[in-house]
């Protein structure tokens, strides 16, 4: 599959397509993406590429930290919900 | 899911901790997080006899998720708007629940990106995903995931005070390398 635009295919996404604001990193509203700390970042995305030491420890730090949160016990709940989900299912 | 095979139910089963992992770190908070997780559990198990086996079962289950998710987030904004008669900036996420947690501050810190940023970051750096299969989640393009990679790492850059960014300009890190030797060093 070869996307060629920053667009969101027909369908994929009809939700985001209706706001049409989502897939764009500079939308109107979403001013949380837009960049302006004077730090040589201009408006059409072009970033600086972090340094490969600063990548690798960012790497490690975010790896570890969510592993952390996948390693946290499942709470019983989600065992109830399957289990309804089971149940309904064998009553059709 | 008539007729799903057992083990397609298998592996739905064993995504849920990494389904909670990534809904957490999208919204930073536990109970809303469980929420998506279990929403995404209940339509995927809808849908699960039309999914294409041999295709990637858990970008389908993140897709579902991440969709969720911004739904939700683009409803919570326009109750905010009705609510205030105006755009709230930005809704604040806190990882309230995650005190008792070592990687807490780097978690703050990732709460800190805007949110698309977050999740490009997270699908590649965290779940390894292919720039490729993020695209298709997010659905948008290869170069936009790269780009919001990118700028993820730059903004956590500076949000941890690792310098590079020239906000901070280099003292602190060859600070802390003169005082400590490299802190990466791998060959």
């Amino acid at each position: 599959m070869t996307v060629v635009s920053g667009k969101p295919k027909p369908g994929d996404e009809p939700a985001a397509a209706e706001s049409g604001k989502l897939d764009s990193d500079h939308g109107g509203k979403d001013t949380d993406m837009q960049i302006s700390r004077g730090n040589g970042v201009d408006d059409r995305g072009q970033v600086p590429v972090v340094g490969e030491d600063i990548q690798k420890h960012l790497g490690r730090k975010l790896k570890a930290s969510y592993d952390e949160l996948v390693r946290q016990p499942v709470p019983d709940k989600f065992r109830q919900l399957l289990e309804e989900l089971e149940r309904q299912e064998k009553k059709l | 899911m008539n007729g799903a095979p057992q083990s397609l139910r298998d592996e739905l089963v064993r995504s849920i901790p990494n389904l909670r992992a990534f809904a957490m770190s999208l919204c930073g908070n536990s109970a809303r997080a469980d929420d998506l997780a279990q929403e995404t559990l209940m339509k995927a198990w809808d849908k699960l006899a039309t999914f294409e086996e041999g295709t990637n079962l858990k970008a389908w289950l993140f897709t579902i998720l991440r969709n969720l998710f911004f739904s939700e987030q683009r409803k919570r904004r326009r109750e905010v708007e009705d609510a205030d008669g105006q755009l709230s900036a930005r809704l604040a996420v806190h990882p309230e629940q995650l005190g008792h947690m070592d990687a807490c501050d780097f978690l703050d810190a990732l709460l800190q990106l805007p949110i698309e940023q977050r999740e490009a970051l997270v699908l590649v750096g965290a779940e390894g995903f292919s720039y490729e299969d993020v695209a298709a989640i997010s659905g948008c393009a290869v170069g936009t995931i790269k780009s919001r990679v990118n700028r993820a790492r730059q903004r956590l850059t500076e949000v941890l005070g690792l310098a590079n960014a020239s906000d901070f300009g280099p003292d602190r890190m060859s600070q802390a390398v003169i005082a400590h030797g490299p802190l990466v060093r791998h060959k």
